[in-house]
């Protein structure tokens, strides 16, 4: 084994901050490298930097022994290096093949003819273990088969070194196995993966070596065989992680949240049809299912900003379906909403109005009127305090926070007007591991109080951590709902792909 | 009957022709609504150029080449100095007319509008030898100016070339999925500004069509919403060219059925609104039959505004 990939000293600031600091990384090919990290660890920044997309301060770069200068990512794909993004790059209407030899060079002709490139590409498939109807529109296409176009796409174009930025966090357990087995075919045909995760299950099932970034620098490099998913944690975060203290539920089956034979969507949002479920107080009702397949038409007409067709819902005994988005909220529902950015704050605004929003009509916010800016500020510094958000002052623009911090100010908001049910969309999603825990914790008090959550998540660790109960949604309807005990994955997995 | 089919054909030209360059600017991604200030700078400069060299198609070539700057200040300014669209595009329409009104008092020295004027040389029918007698087909086929043609002969042509060549699928790539286009390696750029400049050209012709056409002269506010119907056809045939011409042609019958019915009883001005009726009834159809399709393309302004 040799090494194929040198970085050394790699150092780039934003600003004052390092992204990434002194870093020296020595990949091997054939290895499956993974590189954890919390966000804003630098693992991006890193990644970037080696795919020519983002350029280092200081530091150099060797590849294959050869000290080189990646100036683009078309430098990178020239050398045999590519990367498959988390947001996929593909062309929703065009077919999987004309998608493959986009933007390649046309060979000498004008006209389109694709066909060409058909027992090329058929060949890397039988190869690979990639296969996928090459006539079939993107758009039709699950998240699982995107990402193997992905992958066709770069190694159709020579790459040797394929860099996986956080490939599982849209991929059910089943399609989760198959990317790991197309990983270990790309590896028995001599290619090398970087695998960027901060799953720790996954990078302990399938890495040979695991580096750990955390505040730009790198902590180390160890070989998977030596540690265990402990470790690694540590390597991460810097401190142990104490696992969550769940509880069971109380005796007392009172309904919160009643939802009867539901049927809504409209342009923007995927039909749902035949939804019927109840929650408890003092329950928490995980919703697990492939993004797309009905979750967020379901939250919006429960939240009230989607009509229904037909069905009705009820809350706390009072049939709900017509009233308003405010009404709800004066009702006692609370909404973690699944974007922060655009749903969930007022970015321009500061910590201490985002903190305010939704009482700022009620005593004593109002006075006279007027908004009691005293209150405001004893409020949020309280919030702010509580929910240890790492913010300069509560006047500071919430933009200016990493997503974390972010999130906690929206749970924090909402969770401080006592809602009796907590509906909560991907909670943690793109959030540290720190405050996810802290804010998965929140949810387990809001149910130790009493009150009811809807956990919709496209996490099955976190569905699985927190639910009691399990409800699966697949195109649009239930699919199955489980007691936490009998959701083992391979279950859930079954019913997010309508079978079981 | 075959008058009315004729004449629809006719109307149907410039809105068909704008329309085409809607598309192009669809399908790069450009939200483009200054198409009516286009084609109206394009009904000017057509005048002019004719008035300077006594030829149409000089007159139709300098509309052209005018649409063409006029596209490209409008992408440089929203492509490359982060204006936005929708102001950018009433910003020209608004430009357009005052300044082809403007323009028609310095230069012809009247104002409303100019006409019977020797030196402009409009643009001659063309007969088709052959089919010309071919009864009633000859009729509706033979017998119009050439950009009638030209208009008709783009459609096929630009479908070929969005489909079928790599040019047109690189540019298509670009409208739909600007990340995927850029990590392709397109110069995606390069492809808004050619793009929207094609469109201006398009609609300068358009210009010529109405002011050189079937009648030589160029009033103020000459095109009066034919830009907007060009938009509301691409939107309606969801930017692909034989659909769009179809909408295009019902916008050209609506045209013609608003002059013909005049005098017959029933108020002009009721009459006058059938094409804005059925610009809205397009529309609505059109988004009943959208409900619940994904869509291709669609320039999302709040999308765009968060990136």
């Amino acid at each position: 084994m040799n090494e194929i990939i040198k970085l050394e000293k790699i150092e780039k600031h934003f600003g004052n901050v390092y992204a990434n600091k002194d870093i020296n990384l020595t990949i091997m090919r054939g290895d499956v490298h993974s590189i954890v990290g919390e966000n804003g660890a630098g693992k991006s920044t890193l990644m970037n930097i080696l795919y020519g997309m983002v350029s280092p301060d200081a530091g150099n770069i060797y590849y294959e022994g050869k000290k080189i200068e990646i100036k683009s990512p078309h430098d990178a794909i020239a050398l045999g290096i590519g990367m498959v993004h988390q947001h996929f790059m593909l062309v929703p209407s065009f077919t999987v093949m004309e998608n493959i030899v986009l933007g390649l060079p046309p060979r000498g002709e004008k006209i389109w003819r694709p066909e060409r490139f058909r027992s090329e590409i058929t060949a890397i498939m039988n190869d690979f273990g990639l296969q996928v109807d090459l006539d079939t529109r993107i758009e039709n296409l699950s998240v699982g088969m995107k990402q193997r176009v992905e992958i066709l796409k770069i190694l159709y174009r020579g790459a040797r070194v394929i860099i996986l930025d956080e490939p599982t966090a849209i991929l059910t357990p089943q399609e989760t196995q198959e990317l790991f087995s197309t990983i270990r075919l790309l590896i028995r045909n001599d290619h090398t993966v970087i695998f960027i995760s901060h799953k720790l299950r996954e990078v302990m099932e399938i890495s040979d070596k695991i580096s750990a970034l955390r505040d730009g620098v790198l902590i180390d490099t160890v070989k998977r065989e030596d540690v265990s998913a402990k470790d690694v944690a540590y390597m991460m975060i810097g401190r142990e992680l104490e696992p969550l203290q769940r509880t069971g539920m109380d005796g007392e089956k009172e309904i919160c949240l009643q939802v009867a034979d539901l049927k809504a969507g409209d342009t923007t949002h995927a039909a749902i049809e035949n939804i019927s479920f109840c929650l408890h107080k003092g329950e928490i009702l995980g919703v697990a299912g492939v993004e797309g397949n009905g979750q967020s038409t379901l939250v919006d007409t429960i939240v009230g900003a989607l009509g229904t067709d037909s069905g009705n819902i009820v809350f706390d005994g009072e049939d709900i379906t017509d009233c308003s988005i405010g009404e709800r909220m004066e009702k006692g529902i609370g909404h973690i909403p699944e974007d922060r950015m655009t749903e969930g704050l007022a970015l321009p605004l500061s910590a201490e109005k985002n903190l305010i929003l939704g009482i700022q009509r009620k005593e004593p916010i109002r006075k006279k009127g007027r908004i009691n800016w005293k209150e405001a500020e004893r409020i949020s510094e309280e919030l702010i305090q509580a929910f240890s958000v790492k913010i300069k002052s509560r006047k500071e623009s919430v933009a200016n926070l990493s997503g974390g911090n972010m999130q906690k100010i929206v749970v924090a908001r909402e969770l401080n007007r006592e809602p009796k049910l907590v509906i909560a969309c991907q909670p943690t999603r793109g959030v540290d591991i720190g405050s996810s825990k802290y804010i998965r914790e929140c949810l387990l008090e809001v149910k130790k109080k009493g009150g009811s959550v809807l956990l919709v998540s496209a996490d099955l660790d976190e569905i699985q951590e927190l639910s009691d109960r399990i409800i699966v949604m697949y195109d649009g309807r239930i699919s199955g709902i489980l007691e936490a005990q009998e959701a083992t994955e391979v279950k859930l997995g079954e019913l997010m792909f309508g079978r079981g | 009957m075959t008058q009315l089919i004729i004449s629809m054909i006719r109307c149907a030209t410039p809105i068909l022709l704008a329309a085409l360059g809607g598309i192009i600017c669809e399908r790069v991604g450009v939200f483009n609504i200054a198409l009516e200030g286009m084609m109206l700078f394009g009904a000017f400069f057509a005048i002019y150029g004719s008035y300077l060299s006594g030829s149409a198609w000089v007159g139709a070539l300098v509309a052209m080449a005018v649409c063409g700057a006029v596209g490209f200040i409008f992408v440089e300014l929203v492509e490359n100095l982060g204006a936005e669209p929708t102001i950018t595009g009433i910003g020209i329409n608004t430009l357009a007319l005052g300044m082809t009104t403007y323009l028609m008092k310095m230069v012809f020295g009247e104002g409303g509008s100019i006409s019977a004027n020797d030196r402009i040389a409009g643009f001659e029918r063309v007969e088709i030898p052959l089919v010309k007698q071919i009864p009633f087909l000859g009729e509706i086929f033979s017998g119009y100016t050439p950009l009638v043609y030209i208009t008709f002969i783009l459609v096929p042509v630009l479908a070929f070339w969005l489909y079928r060549t790599h040019m047109g699928i690189n540019l298509r790539a670009v409208g739909e999925e600007v990340h995927a286009a850029q990590a392709a390696g397109l110069n995606v750029n390069r492809f808004r500004v050619l793009g929207v400049m094609g469109a201006g050209m398009l609609c300068g012709l358009a210009g010529a069509h109405l002011s050189l056409g079937y009648v030589t002269l160029f009033s103020e506010n000459m095109t009066n919403g034919r830009g907007f119907f060009a938009y509301v056809a691409v939107v309606f045939g969801k930017a692909d060219p034989v659909s769009v011409m179809i909408a295009a042609l019902v916008f050209g019958l609506a045209d013609t059925l608003s002059t013909k019915v005049q005098g017959n009883g029933i108020p002009s001005s009721l009459v006058l609104m059938l094409p804005y009726v059925v610009t809205i009834l397009a529309l609505m159809v059109r988004s009943t039959v959208a409900k619940g399709e994904k869509k291709h393309f669609h320039i999302n302004l709040t999308k765009e505004a968060k990136e």
